[in-house]
């Protein structure tokens, strides 16, 4: 399936404006970010040392913040930990997703 | 001397402001010039807010910064002359801007915001705006305005890119919904024409909001990116679990 990635504020400097990027059927958010974090400089900006989302990043996808759709643990039989919403959004062929942080200067 | 006309306007007012009565009418002009607004900085952002909202007829304004005008900020920071190095940014905008339009009343204060001091400092104004250069000041400002509920513009910069929104509280998105976590605290490179841009929208959101035309940036992220011209807009929606106007905030 394909993906539309969309960059904006400063981080088109470092990923350009726009992007088309090839995922296989039920990859997610954290999939694609892997994908598109190809160098350190690039892992640097979208996640901190521990491999989690730095905070301030913000991820649209179709328009709605990633950020507020709930993570959610699931435990089944005591050891099989699910996790959806968030970074574990999954995405469908044709979706655009929107990535950017906030600029702060005034 | 000047005579009053239709009990609002001067007449020195009607021909100051002819071009845009045009638009408005006399009763949108005299909006204009009850309005109050709080300005939170006098820097890239602040300068270019302040100037139009002088020249537009705003009542009052009450401009808040604590610099003082060093010879890096004269790129951007358009109400500061060479002249000026030195001095308050506060008085020196004041003086500027008296000078555009004696008719405004500009009042300033040279104090550093913080949450102990803003409710004070907003007071009873209509609008805060945001002329702020880091995250921990603007979520000050945002909560504020959500406790007052007024309305607050927020814009922000670094080098050719901008973003501006609009938030009235109750009914969009407010700043922590948008960007829960401040991005890191750096020295952006500023390009001066992005402040001035970026403050002319927000002027332009605050004159729309003061007369009740067009469509505000409501739930709206515009995204200016100048190097390669393009503008975008991005929905936001508001974080029923948002930590400053969530469910059972108060």
């Amino acid at each position: 399936m394909k993906v539309k990635v969309r960059f904006f504020a400063t981080f088109r400097e470092l990923f350009g404006a726009e992007k088309e990027v090839e995922l296989k059927s039920g990859s997610t958010i954290r999939d694609l970010l892997n994908l598109l974090c190809d160098s350190r400089r690039r892992r640097r900006e979208i996640f901190d040392r521990s491999g989690r989302l730095q905070p301030y990043v913000k991820i649209l996808k179709n328009g709605r913040s990633i950020q507020s759709l709930e993570e959610t643990r699931i435990e089944l039989e005591g050891r099989h930990i699910q996790f959806s919403g968030g970074i574990h959004t999954e995405l469908e062929d044709g979706d655009v997703v929107a990535i950017f942080p906030p600029v702060g200067g005034g | 001397m000047t005579r009053r006309v239709s009990g609002i306007l001067t007449k020195d007012e009607l021909k100051r402001y002819q071009r845009q009565i045009t638009i408005f009418g006399e009763e949108g002009q005299g909006k204009l010039k009850k309005a109050k607004v709080f300005i939170a900085g006098a820097g890239g952002l602040g300068c270019s807010i302040a100037m139009y909202l002088t020249v537009a007829g705003i009542g009052k304004l009450r401009i808040v910064d604590n610099d003082i005008v060093a010879l890096e900020n004269l790129n951007r920071q358009i109400l500061h002359w060479d002249s000026d190095i030195g001095k308050k940014k506060s008085e020196s905008a004041k003086g500027k801007l008296k000078r555009m339009n004696p008719d405004v009343d500009v009042e300033v204060i040279s104090e550093t915001i913080n949450k102990g001091n803003i409710d004070g400092l907003v007071g009873d104004f209509d609008m805060v705006v945001d002329a702020m250069d880091n995250f921990a000041a603007r979520y000050v400002l945002n909560k504020a305005a959500l406790r007052k509920k007024i309305p607050f513009f927020h814009g922000a910069v670094d080098g050719f890119y901008g973003q501006v929104t609009t938030i009235i509280p109750g009914r969009t998105a407010c700043l922590r919904c948008i960007f829960p976590e401040p991005p890191p605290i750096t020295v952006p490179p500023v390009v001066g024409v992005t402040p001035g841009l970026i403050g002319c929208i927000q002027a332009t959101e605050i004159i729309k909001y003061t007369l009740g035309i067009g469509s505000l940036l409501e739930n709206r992220l515009l995204m200016w990116d100048g190097l390669n011209g393009k503008i975008d807009e991005l929905p936001l929606e508001r974080n029923p679990r948002c930590e400053d106007c969530g469910q059972g905030v108060g």
